[in-house]
């Protein structure tokens, strides 16, 4: 079973993955809008992180599948992993300190990200001749169009920043 | 991209503001309460699944270790050179304490054990009648 939604926050949407697990529905798969689930009645903990600044990722890897963890998907950016067992059996990260390092990588690379954006948007106007193409209506759209989205990404990015900055302050 | 990232995060590392100020690297002299787990768990070589399940037996289940904490604990004490690798079996490592480790270990000992001596000196005082008539 395929299905789409749009998720934000990593958090709202490992609760949802858990959930869809309690009910028969594992997940084998996911892409930012996409989600593969199968149906299995074993019940298993889901978890996810962000492996952007993950250096070893294969040994890192294999070190949790020696602890009996599933790597059940991972992209350049996000893995996902599960074991069987109630939510308490498994947990990635257990106290303070390295639950506050990984809230902080997490934000570098949301801020690292906010950097990207932003000078691909400013980077729109090194094209030459870019303030008189954009009276022809054609280009005018697409960059309309460009810019609504960047816009969109930026505020979705400040979002996401507050949440993490408000969890590490939780801590 | 993920040169990308890491050009990006060499800089970043230098910048306070993205990367929120000193708090990425905090390297405190009193250990973490998982990490003297692990050291002294290593006292015996293992492997990392096996301190997982050691440290909570011997705690019935107080400190649990998720395996991302276990894995960055590892690496710091490897760095640190308390630690180091005594057999690798296939992808499964075998890690086993150090003489600096050792060390360590006997140095957080005296201090835990001053610790408790306070804590028995300084409660001893305290009766039950003392701590009623303390300001709320």
């Amino acid at each position: 079973m395929k299905k789409f939604k749009l998720y934000l926050n990593d958090e709202t949407e490992e609760r949802w993955v858990n959930e869809m697990s309690r009910k028969g529905w594992q997940l084998t798969k996911f892409s930012p809008f996409v989600y593969t689930f199968e149906r299995e009645d074993t019940v298993y903990t889901y978890r996810n992180e962000m492996i952007t600044q993950r250096p070893n990722r294969s040994e890192y890897f294999a070190f949790l599948e020696e602890t009996g963890v599933e790597i059940v998907h991972a992209n350049p950016f996000w893995a996902y992993y599960r074991k069987a067992g109630t939510e308490e059996s498994f947990e990635l990260f257990t106290d303070t300190s390295s639950t506050k390092r990984y809230l902080e990588k997490k934000l570098q690379t949301y801020w690292i990200t906010l950097l990207f954006l932003l000078i691909s948007m400013l980077s729109l106007f090194l094209i030459p001749n870019i303030v008189q193409e954009m009276t022809h209506p054609v280009t005018a759209s697409v960059m309309i169009g460009f810019a609504v989205l960047e816009v969109l990404l930026i505020v979705a990015i400040f979002s996401i920043i507050y949440r993490t900055k408000k969890h590490l302050r939780s801590l | 991209m993920g040169l990308f990232f890491h050009a990006l995060q060499l800089i970043s590392n230098h910048v306070s503001f993205i990367s929120g100020g000193d708090t990425l690297r905090n390297d405190t002299s009193v250990l973490t309460e998982s990490t003297y787990y692990v050291l002294l768990s290593l006292t015996t070589p293992k492997h990392g699944y096996a301190m997982m399940q050691q440290i909570e037996q011997l705690t019935d289940g107080r400190v649990r270790m998720g395996p991302g904490t276990m894995y960055g604990v590892l690496k710091n004490l490897l760095e640190k050179g308390w630690i180091k690798i005594v057999e690798e079996a296939g992808r499964q490592k075998i890690y086993g304490l150090t003489k600096s480790g050792y060390e360590v270990c006997l140095a957080e000992r005296a201090r835990l054990s001053q610790v408790l001596q306070h804590a028995n000196d300084l409660l001893k005082g305290a009766t039950d009648e003392k701590i009623q008539t303390l300001p709320k």
